[in-house]
């Protein structure tokens, strides 16, 4: 832990000397400009960057040809994320305090690129590495083709990707600043028990989708619809096949962007799992939901935002049996101090039916940026699990702070 | 030598305006004096609005008036398009920007703040997005803002210790130094007084730092705003009380300013400063 405080405090102290520096992460090193054209603070997305998304990672309205001369093809980012964590568990129906971790989290160091290839041709990848506890992970988390722009009108009406991808990331992924993944996106009915797991929609899949925003409705209709053959981070194209699709309606209110929009998940996915049955057995993944995001019309510095969705898994084990959840959540980003200084609060809550799991999870956070490109960051996450039949009722409290870097 | 390249860079502007529309060259240029552009068509002022719902928006909001969705977060507050002042512009101090002067920003983008550069958007899109944006203030249809006086730059003087020297002491003697600070470092007595026309705060430009010169950070970028001022900010045109040469010095000294004050006569700074204390 001391190790830990003191890699953080130094940091702190390198960072703090160096007032001046003005390293520019991705994409604003190849279109000069600034992160917050397209961040309120990263990761969170403003209208601009959400345009600049689903424009195939080019600035909304182009459509990119071979880069000038003076003006870098491709771009590279590089996103490193130290955090110290504090965490407590405890057992309330012991009414003991089950454990207490002071831990460093590592380092995630992320590292991005993204290029046009040439007319209508870019890709974008994303490779984290996580060095942790004496070992160091690499994966290849998405990397897909795009091919953006093909009716060539400039509004990228139309696009198509290809590669891995997060399917849903089209909108609420963008809104959420705190790095606590929400629990109906980290949902699986078999908890990992399995060789090729359940559908995990907070995964990135392999498939192929059209997408685009209709910006003749409104203030844009985003809409996607794909196929996909994967789960989790795997390519097993063998072993499931779904299709999916969203829709995203854009308003203005006093220049206030409202959001509210769909999605929809349909899959078959064949399970092995040789501690339970010598032969695999096929299980339909559905997933459904509605979304909407408000900013508030007077001064445009709160966000809020949420989501209802459902889960239904038909054949989870051998004996046939079928998994139903429901959740979703809802929370608040507000701007403190433009380009500088920004709080945040969601909560998330979980039911999963046939085994009375229910999950209630809040959290509380902060960005304060020491410069552009470099923010200290501070979460408080709160998760409390029940499931009665089975007797589990445990409160998980984690304090955590770090800092973000961008370059 | 900055005449000839702006001359020949609105000549490409219209040429590409005209290809792009199908329309007649829009201005007269005599003189350095510019006419009112002429009508444009119902469909380009369409495509104008399209792509500027598209790109421009988000920033400057679908009514134009700098108050978009992301306006509230940035610090450098998007321009308000319905007063019709600009910074970035070739023209006369007060005066409207020529039509080039629109598509040059739009292409470049303003450097360290969150107008990106829109260079990969089609040419005819960007000379669309001109003349809608020219639609939310009347200023452009008043006949009575016409014509524009284009700046002439007359004889470039080139950069060299005296011109520096020179230079420095019209930084001095002009009061640069009350808002630019005596280093150039943007931080002198009046900073952080301003605000501009909108009644946004603005802190004056740190002429030592790259990054900050949205405009351009050539020597003739640098003569382009003493001449012309900045509207809607506390930076004043020179034009009236400074000859070209001399604005071509003060250009030339803050030119030098991004690399190193030494460049001016062996006396950085400090220097001068302990100088004058002990005077």
């Amino acid at each position: 832990m001391r190790t830990a405080l003191a890699t953080l405090l130094l940091g702190i102290a390198v960072i703090s000397a160096v007032p001046s520096a003005k390293a520019i992460p991705l994409f604003a090193r190849k279109y000069n400009t600034t992160c917050f054209t397209c961040h309120t603070t990263e990761p969170l997305l403003n209208e601009f960057g959400r345009r600049f998304q689903a424009n195939g990672f080019q600035l909304p309205g182009t459509s990119e040809k071979f880069a000038q001369a003076d003006q870098p093809t491709a771009a590279l980012g590089i996103l490193a994320t130290p955090m110290v964590l504090h965490t407590q568990i405890h057992d309330n129906l012991t009414d003991s305090t089950s454990g207490i971790q002071n831990t460093f989290s590592g380092i995630e160091v992320g590292l991005f690129s993204s290029a046009s290839l040439g007319s209508h041709f870019s890709y974008f990848a994303a490779v984290p590495i996580i060095i942790a506890n004496g070992s160091t992970s690499i994966e290849v988390e998405a990397a897909h083709l795009i091919y953006s722009d093909v009716l060539s009108d400039g509004t990228g009406s139309l696009n198509f990707r290809l590669g891995k991808f997060r399917i849903f990331s089209g909108f609420l992924k963008n809104v959420l600043l705190t790095g606590a993944d929400p629990l109906v996106d980290l949902y699986d009915p078999l908890g990992g028990k399995t060789a090729n797991d359940l559908f995990v929609a907070n995964d990135p899949t392999f498939g192929v989708s059209a997408y685009g925003t209709l910006y003749a409705i409104s203030e844009g209709l985003r809409w996607e619809v794909g196929a996909t053959g994967g789960t989790k981070s795997d390519i097993d194209l063998n072993t499931a096949r779904a299709v999916f699709g969203s829709l995203d309606q854009t308003l203005y209110l006093n220049n206030a962007p409202v959001r509210f929009g769909g999605f929809y998940y349909a899959g078959i996915q064949d399970i092995t799992d040789t501690t339970m049955s010598a032969t695999p057995w096929s299980n339909r993944v559905t997933r459904a939901g509605v979304d909407a995001e408000i900013y508030d019309p007077w001064t445009k510095r709160f966000d809020f935002f949420g989501e209802y969705s459902i889960g239904k898994d038909d054949k989870v084990d051998t004996a046939g049996n079928m998994y139903n959840m429901v959740g979703g959540f809802a929370g608040v980003n507000v701007i403190i101090a433009p380009e500088k200084f920004y709080i945040y609060g969601r909560y998330d809550w979980m039911n999963q039916k046939e085994t009375s799991d229910n999950q209630h999870q809040i959290d509380l956070g902060f960005h304060y940026h020491l410069l552009p490109n470099v923010v200290f960051t501070g979460v408080y996450t709160m998760l409390m699990e029940t499931q009665p039949p089975q007797g589990v009722d445990k409160t998980t409290t984690t304090f955590g702070a770090g800092i973000l870097f961008g370059f | 030598m900055y005449l000839q390249s702006l001359t020949v860079a609105a000549a490409v502007g219209l040429v590409g305006m005209a290809l792009s529309f199908g329309t007649g060259n829009p201005s007269d240029g005599t003189d350095g004096m510019m006419q009112a552009t002429a009508p444009v068509s119902r469909e380009i002022l369409a495509r104008g609005q399209r792509m500027f719902n598209i790109s421009c928006s988000p920033c400057h909001g679908a009514d134009g008036t700098g108050n978009g969705p992301i306006a509230t977060n940035l610090r450098s507050k998007p321009r308000d398009l319905t007063r019709g002042i600009y910074m970035n512009r070739s023209t006369a101090s007060g005066q409207l920007p020529t039509d080039y002067d629109l598509y040059r920003t739009i292409t470049t983008g303003l450097h360290n703040t969150a107008m990106p550069s829109f260079r990969q958007m089609a040419a005819g899109d960007r000379w669309a997005v001109v003349q809608f944006i020219k639609t939310f203030s009347s200023r452009f249809t008043d006949s009575t803002e016409y014509p524009l006086d284009v700046l002439n730059v007359g004889a470039e003087v080139l950069p060299s210790p005296m011109s520096l020297a020179k230079g420095r002491t019209l930084y001095l003697q002009m009061q640069c130094a009350n808002c630019h600070g005596i280093r150039g470092q943007g931080d002198g007595p009046a900073a952080g007084t301003h605000v501009d026309d909108f009644g946004n705060p603005i802190m004056p430009t740190d002429l030592t730092n790259l990054s900050n010169y949205k405009f351009g950070r050539s020597n003739l970028d640098i003569f382009r705003i003493f001449s012309t001022g900045l509207n809607g900010t506390p930076m004043p045109s020179y034009a009236q009380t400074l000859n070209d040469t001399d604005r071509w010095h003060l250009a030339n000294y803050v030119w030098s300013l991004q690399n190193t004050d030494q460049y001016v006569d062996g006396v950085g700074a400090d220097s001068m400063l302990s100088a004058r204390s002990s005077r």
